[in-house]
């Protein structure tokens, strides 16, 4: 009992003691390091840690782990949750508007094809809005950043081209008249992925005005081209002859296209 | 930091057909550098070029640091890029953005890593200048506002190199000297280049580059008050 | 007691950045080092009381901690596990300073002027530096850790690789010097106003 009471006597006292001197501690102070201290000690302890992979260091080894990742996020946030609203709200009115339409005007034979010609056209307008041009000192900074040009370009094209596709698939199965819905995806993909990269391509080289022009003739061409040269459309059915041979060619031609663009991408930041 | 070095070898600008720039030979060094000269005199052109991301019409625009062996390296301009801050001369950020979106964003561009990004801006916004501006879309900033986003986006990641082109036009005394105290810090351990037309820009000891018509006419230290430096502002700059 | 960087918040997060550290993720240590900077600095600083020597220390410190987690090694409680390096970083510090012919109290001279503090508090201050420097280190280190690193005795007890009730009696004992100091001072008359001001 009383080795009991001795050791709860001490305690009581150090408790006692520590509240005493908690607020007179308090006066000894120390010099603190700011936030530009820490970054600076942080770089030198990876550096000083990765000596003999000095080489590692200065080559941008460093951000492959996640690197993609924070791109796509940053690339997600450039173009603005409300630019995504809005985008997916046109793209559904315009569905909806050429759903309606295919049951009453278009012939339901022609509906697919018509609602070809909507998707094309959201995807060239939706790419031009995304590469509008920027004011000289903003397209400087984005050169600065330790993701090469390419890459951010690249990661916008893809994830514009990525959310109007997956936006468009739920209404490619609505489009009435259409008995094989899987072979109807493929049939509108291409297109879409041609327009998207065309546009693209073309604003990289001569600039926006100009590949918007161009983009829009060509698209115009098409609808011209299903009434005269069957052959030569895009817009073809799937049961239509030429339906494999001009998928096959306007994808090999943007692909063909996008590694021009890579290419000469490469040349230039080196 | 490690001791960097931009070497100018006889770089010069052509733009559209016009001379912007004459060839020169300059070594940029560790400290404070300010690039002073007219309107027109080719002084952003300059400060594009020393960024490594243009590329002269002719000469040679290169970086180098201190090697781990002692000698001197040449770092490439692409891997440069993470340890350097830019102002360009007309900065707007991204329209539809907020301020604090923007900042998040150039932050992952200067490869700082997502854990830390929510706290170094933190202690930006901590200051009574900038925590106002946060959540403002950046299409709504004043001139003023806009800058003061410029300079935090080139401060962010700590550069070891900081090429700010005429940074303090519309700030106030007071925002100018916060800023400038940033600056000053990293022209210690590091490289500042900063364009001006205003002699009271020129607050620290540095180095002094004049500009006339595309020609760098002196070189030499800037001795800050009381000097032949007053009577050429007074004289010549506007 | 609040230099702990908001601790409680980052105590699950310490141990799983540490794992991803170990795991090959560079970015995890700088999270790390966010958190723990301040603190870690402080405590240093107070043991050797020069600001230069407390950076490279704290470089020194953290050096071992990003070794360590590229060997693999992930402590089960990062804090205690943290201060233990930089007590040990400390103690090899004093021991190369001996064979150098320097002691630690040497340290004990803070060069003038190097430190801003409000001058009213300076007093203050001055009188508890030269207070916990009569103390013996071990007693000392146990009472930054108890006061500015905000670590349970328990965590102490990891820290300093002993016994708790013995680390308990050392903040015991160091603070009833402590307190001997402060009664022989009031009885010389000369430090009972600076240290009852800016209190209560």
């Amino acid at each position: 009992m009383r080795g009991g009471g001795s050791v709860k006597s001490e305690r009581e006292e150090l408790d006692e003691l520590e509240k005493k001197w908690m607020s007179r501690m308090t006066s000894f102070t120390t010099p603190v390091p700011t936030p530009e201290d820490t970054l600076d000690l942080i770089a030198r302890v990876k550096e000083q840690a990765q000596k003999p992979e000095k080489q590692a260091e200065v080559a941008p080894s460093d951000h492959q782990t996640g690197g993609w990742m924070d791109l796509i996020i940053s690339q997600w946030s450039f173009y603005g949750m409300r630019s995504w609203l809005m985008s997916a709200g046109w793209m559904i009115c315009f569905s909806l508007m050429i759903g309606a339409q295919s049951i009453t005007i278009v012939p339901k034979d022609e509906a697919g094809v018509f609602w070809i010609q909507a998707v094309t056209l959201t995807i060239v307008l939706s790419i031009a809005y995304t590469f509008r041009p920027q004011n000289e000192g903003m397209a400087m900074l984005e050169r600065l950043s330790v993701y090469s040009l390419a890459a951010q370009t690249f990661v916008r094209l893809c994830m514009v081209m990525g959310f109007q596709w997956i936006l468009a698939i739920p209404f490619s199965f609505v489009i009435p008249g259409l008995d094989n819905g899987w072979l109807f995806l493929w049939q509108w993909t291409i297109p879409l992925f041609f327009f998207a990269v065309i546009t693209f391509v073309m604003a990289e080289r001569w600039g926006m005005g100009a590949s918007l022009s161009v983009s829009l003739m060509i698209w115009g061409g098409q609808w011209f081209a299903r009434k005269v040269l069957p052959e030569v459309s895009l817009m073809v059915q799937t049961e239509e002859l030429s339906f494999r041979p001009v998928q096959l060619v306007s994808l090999v031609v943007a692909f063909l296209l996008l590694g021009a663009w890579y290419i000469s991408q490469r040349r230039r930041e080196i | 930091m490690k001791d960097w070095q931009i070497h100018w070898e006889d770089a010069g600008a052509v733009l559209t057909g016009t001379r912007i720039l004459h060839p020169f030979r300059h070594r940029f060094s560790q400290g404070m550098t300010y690039v002073v000269g007219n309107n027109g005199a080719g002084k952003s052109t300059l400060l594009k070029l020393l960024t490594g991301v243009v590329s002269p019409f002719e000469g040679d625009v290169h970086f180098t640091r201190r090697s781990s062996k002692g000698g001197r390296e040449e770092i490439p301009a692409r891997e440069v890029r993470r340890f350097l801050g830019y102002v360009p001369q007309v900065f707007t950020g991204y329209p539809q953005m907020r301020v604090e979106q923007y900042l998040r964003f150039v932050a992952i561009h200067h490869g700082l890593a997502r854990c830390i990004i929510s706290e170094v801006l933190e202690s930006w916004f901590r200051h009574p200048t900038l925590a106002a501006l946060r959540k403002k879309r950046m299409k709504g900033l004043s001139g003023g506002e806009q800058r003061k986003v410029g300079l935090v986006q080139a401060l962010l990641h700590h550069p070891h190199i900081l090429i700010l082109d005429e940074p303090f036009v519309g700030l106030d005394i007071e925002e100018r000297l916060f800023f400038q105290a940033h600056i000053q810090r990293i022209a210690h351990r590091g490289m500042v280049i900063m364009s001006t037309h205003q002699l009271e820009d020129i607050s620290m000891e540095g180095t002094l580059c004049i500009l006339e018509e595309g020609n760098l006419i002196h070189q030499g230290f800037t001795k800050v008050k009381g000097t032949w430096l007053e009577d050429f502002f007074a004289a010549s700059v506007k | 007691m609040s230099e702990s960087d908001g601790a409680d918040r980052s105590i699950e997060n310490d141990e799983a950045s540490m794992r991803e550290l170990a795991e090959g993720n560079h970015h995890a240590f700088d999270a790390l080092v966010f958190r723990h900077h301040r603190s870690l600095f402080g405590y240093i600083y107070r043991l050797v009381l020069h600001e230069r020597t407390a950076e490279d220390l704290v470089q020194e410190t953290l050096m071992r901690v990003f070794q360590q987690a590229e060997e693999g090694f992930v402590p089960e409680r990062f804090k205690p596990w943290l201060y233990r390096i930089a007590t040990n970083v400390c103690k090899d510090h004093w021991k190369k300073a001996s064979t150098r012919h320097e002691r630690p109290m040497e340290w004990l001279q803070e060069p003038k002027g190097e430190v801003v503090t409000f001058a009213d508090r300076h007093a203050d201050r001055q009188w508890l530096v030269e207070a916990l420097h009569t103390l013996s280190i071990p007693n000392r280190m146990a009472l930054y850790l108890r006061f500015y690193q905000d670590l349970t005795y328990g965590e102490i007890a990891e820290v300093l690789d002993l016994p708790i009730n013995t680390v308990k009696s050392r903040v015991s004992r160091g603070l009833k010097a402590l307190e001997n100091h402060l009664n022989e001072a009031n009885d010389e008359g000369g430090w009972e106003c600076e240290v009852r001001t800016g209190r209560a």
